[in-house]
């Protein structure tokens, strides 16, 4: 499967279906900021990786690791033509010691229009922050500068 | 993506320097900026699905 092949009104519903959320660079053009990205990153339920996975199989995504593989590493790969990252850990720590719970964010979310039918979860603006908080990356403080001008708009 | 721009989309810099500059304070111009841009895309690009497809469009002419 190529990548323009990729069926993403399909893995946007199938996402719909399970509790993960969109995070990373496509949250913030979920947003409506106009950033670059490659990749799809989703941050699942620990317990809802047999039924993505499920959910996924007629596009072909396939997991890089087993259900338990994953759950001990704390993160998978699904791929081809598209690459999607996937967080599975309960918690992930930024790089200031801040614990960031999934159920936390997970009762924090707000939901886009992907289309007039399907919606897109992501996290609050303040959680977006603090999941580019869990890396040092150098784009990442480009990205928290966009969210923050946002959240300072909208307030 | 190609290997040199993964590496440079997951370039680290020492966390103290991350913090540092996180830590500055986003002024009233990046506001405005930022609002104008959102304004435009989201003007340009009404859904979540239209958005996605432009950076896949915009990516592709970068890798080209």
């Amino acid at each position: 499967m190529q990548a323009d092949e990729f069926d993403e009104e399909a893995f946007v519903l199938a996402l719909s279906n399970v509790r993960a959320l969109l995070i990373g660079r496509r949250a913030l053009i979920a947003l409506g900021l106009p950033v670059l990205t490659a990749d799809y990153d989703v941050w699942l339920h620990i317990d809802d990786i047999e039924a993505l996975n499920t959910k996924l199989g007629p596009l072909e995504l396939l997991p890089n690791r087993s259900p338990a593989e994953a759950r001990q590493k704390g993160r998978y790969v699904l791929e081809n033509g598209a690459h999607v990252d996937v967080i599975v850990a309960r918690a992930i720590p930024t790089v200031d010691g801040v614990s960031v719970a999934f159920d936390d964010v997970w009762s924090r979310r707000q939901t886009v229009a992907y289309t007039a039918n399907t919606g897109l979860v992501i996290p609050s603006i303040d959680d977006l922050i603090l999941t580019k908080r869990f890396g040092a990356r150098k784009r990442d403080i480009v990205d928290i500068e966009y969210l923050q001008a946002l959240k300072a708009r909208l307030a | 993506m190609n290997l040199p721009l993964r590496e440079l989309d997951l370039e680290t810099i020492p966390v103290e320097e991350f913090l540092r500059r996180c830590a500055l304070p986003v002024t009233a111009d990046t506001v405005e900026g930022t609002a104008e841009l959102v304004a435009w895309f989201v003007r340009r690009y009404p859904t979540v699905q239209a958005r996605f497809a432009y950076v896949r469009r915009a990516r592709a002419r970068v890798l080209r």
